[in-house]
């Protein structure tokens, strides 16, 4: 067996992994035709308030930024939806607002260190067994709600004023889509870190679009590019020992990269 | 036999910002009834549209599809509904006509259900009767403006509606295709009994194929055959006055 394999901590680094190659393009695919591709971004920062909440008082760090996350996610639907604001301005109101209560609590709990760090940029070695099964558990409440709601998360993506006058309830769709983001955020944050969780939804998605196919081949494709940036992102990081979130992010652009090349001629 | 209505409109009023945009608009359309409806723009024929569509909620007034009170009504589904615009739809998304075509089965299907065999059968039937089966693994973003136009008719059909109702539907469509269209829409009317209300700038065909025309400027100015009027005397009530009809190319 190869030495990889021979480590716990590279096993359940595996595990999560490919949990999250799989979830984060199932939900990516609806943020990025919904021109939502920065509100991961945003809720993963807004989620550093949960990760900071969790350690000044030492409880669990990613249970916190569950809860911040699905909060602001809701709260950030709510603005948008009430015309207070342009949608944009909600979200910059709840980016700035998540920062500034993550870095003051940051500063409570005696300032920036290794563990912050991990929660920031990702890190294989710190995937416990507690953060696996909670991963796994919300991976699995992800894809059987996209399973059951396909049809309609669908319809709302393409033409929400229809789906609205066929008398469904277009509001709580949306509340789906940008609370299984929230939810998605949480699961990819200990494996590719806050900051960038955003491109693993995106990256793969918008790659896979390059190929001009259906809305379902666009989608296994894309959880296939994210699938092999995942792992192979992974197996570069533990030999090269190089950041785990930034090598998964690489190696997504550099497929990108590839497969708009390939598609060029395509297009033209 | 009384006559059944599938969209009733009484006294109705909407006001924007202080503006009044319908007063008092009151009208029935009967089941199978083939209905223009015409006015200058800004004269409150998309208003009064997504009024029907329970997109907005009027001022005052009260609307009923199939003898219910609107508000509340579940089977919404049986109203088809071709959006404005529907040839400049988004360019970039990813997903074949066949998809956009299914999704128009969506309500009628219902939540947490699968697709069945027959909703399939529905949905090929709609894309039979609008003629795009050669278009449906095509992505939507491909097709001509006159293409994706009846891909979306093709997917309001696809929830087996009782009434279609079109805004602007020939608007960005070449002068053959819409002639061809026109037919299309006489057909399905005649044919399969569908309850036709559209919007329309094109006064030529309201006088040669509708059963009914409805002005709409503000207030309803005219309800009634359009045999009865020329297209002057149209244009005249609609519009206030002999004015060239506004022609919309862009």
């Amino acid at each position: 067996m190869p030495e990889i394999f021979q480590f716990d901590f590279m096993l359940r680094a595996f595990a999560a992994g490919a949990v999250l190659a799989v979830i984060a393009p199932v939900i990516g695919i609806f943020m990025v035709v919904r021109r939502y591709s920065l509100m991961a971004d945003t809720l993963a920062h807004i989620s550093l308030t949960g990760v900071a909440a969790g350690m000044l008082t030492k409880t669990y760090p990613l249970g916190g930024a569950l809860a911040v996350s699905v909060i602001a996610a809701v709260g950030i639907e709510k603005l948008r939806t009430s015309r207070a604001v342009f949608g944009e301005s909600a979200v910059a109101l709840f980016f700035w607002g998540g920062m500034a209560a993550a870095v003051v609590l940051l500063s409570m709990a005696g300032g920036f260190n290794v563990g912050l760090f991990a929660y920031l940029f990702g890190s294989i070695s710190t995937v416990t067994t507690r953060d696996l099964y909670l991963i796994a558990a919300l991976g699995v409440l992800i894809l059987a709600t996209i399973f059951l709601l396909y049809k309609e998360l669908f319809f709302v993506s393409f033409d929400e004023s229809l789906t609205r006058a066929n008398g469904l309830r277009a509001e709580n769709y949306n509340l789906v889509i940008i609370v299984l983001a929230a939810v998605a955020i949480v699961l990819a944050m200990p494996i590719v870190g806050a900051l960038l969780i955003g491109a693993l939804m995106v990256v793969p998605v918008v790659t896979a679009m390059q190929f001009a196919v259906s809305f379902r081949q666009t989608l296994f494709i894309s959880i296939g590019i994210s699938l092999i940036s995942v792992i192979s992102g992974l197996v570069l990081s533990y030999y090269l020992d190089i950041a785990s979130g930034g090598t998964i992010v690489i190696t997504a652009l550099g497929i990108f990269a590839l497969v708009w090349l390939i598609t060029a001629k395509k297009r033209s | 036999m009384k006559t059944a209505y599938c969209i009733e409109v009484e006294n109705l009023n909407f006001s924007f910002d202080k503006n009044i945009v319908i007063e008092d608009v009151s009208f029935h359309i009967a089941d199978g009834q083939y209905t223009g409806l015409i006015g200058p723009n800004g004269g409150g024929k998309t208003t009064l549209i997504r009024i029907i569509l329970g997109l907005l909620t009027p001022s005052s007034g009260t609307v009923r599809l199939f003898g219910e009170p609107a508000n509340g009504f579940m089977r919404r589904y049986l109203i088809g509904y071709v959006p404005q615009n529907a040839s400049q739809a988004e360019f970039y998304f990813p997903a074949t006509a066949h998809e956009i075509v299914r999704s128009g089965r969506t309500a009628r299907v219902g939540l947490f259900k699968r697709f069945t065999k027959a909703d399939n059968a529905a949905v090929t039937h709609a894309m039979e009767t609008a003629g795009v089966v050669n278009l449906k693994d095509r992505l939507i973003g491909k097709l001509s403006g006159g293409q994706r136009q009846r891909v979306f008719i093709a997917r309001a059909l696809a929830g087996d509606p009782k009434v279609l109702i079109l805004d602007e539907p020939a608007v960005g469509v070449d002068t053959a295709s819409k002639e061809r269209f026109y037919e299309f829409l006489h057909e399905l009317n005649k044919n399969s009994g569908i309850t036709i209300l559209f919007v329309t700038h094109d006064l030529g065909v309201i006088a040669r194929e509708v059963e009914t025309v409805l002005c709409l400027n503000t207030r309803l100015l005219c309800h009634s055959d359009p045999g009865v009027f020329t297209e002057d005397r149209l244009i005249e009530i609609a519009y206030g006055g002999k004015v060239t009809p506004v022609v919309h190319g862009h």
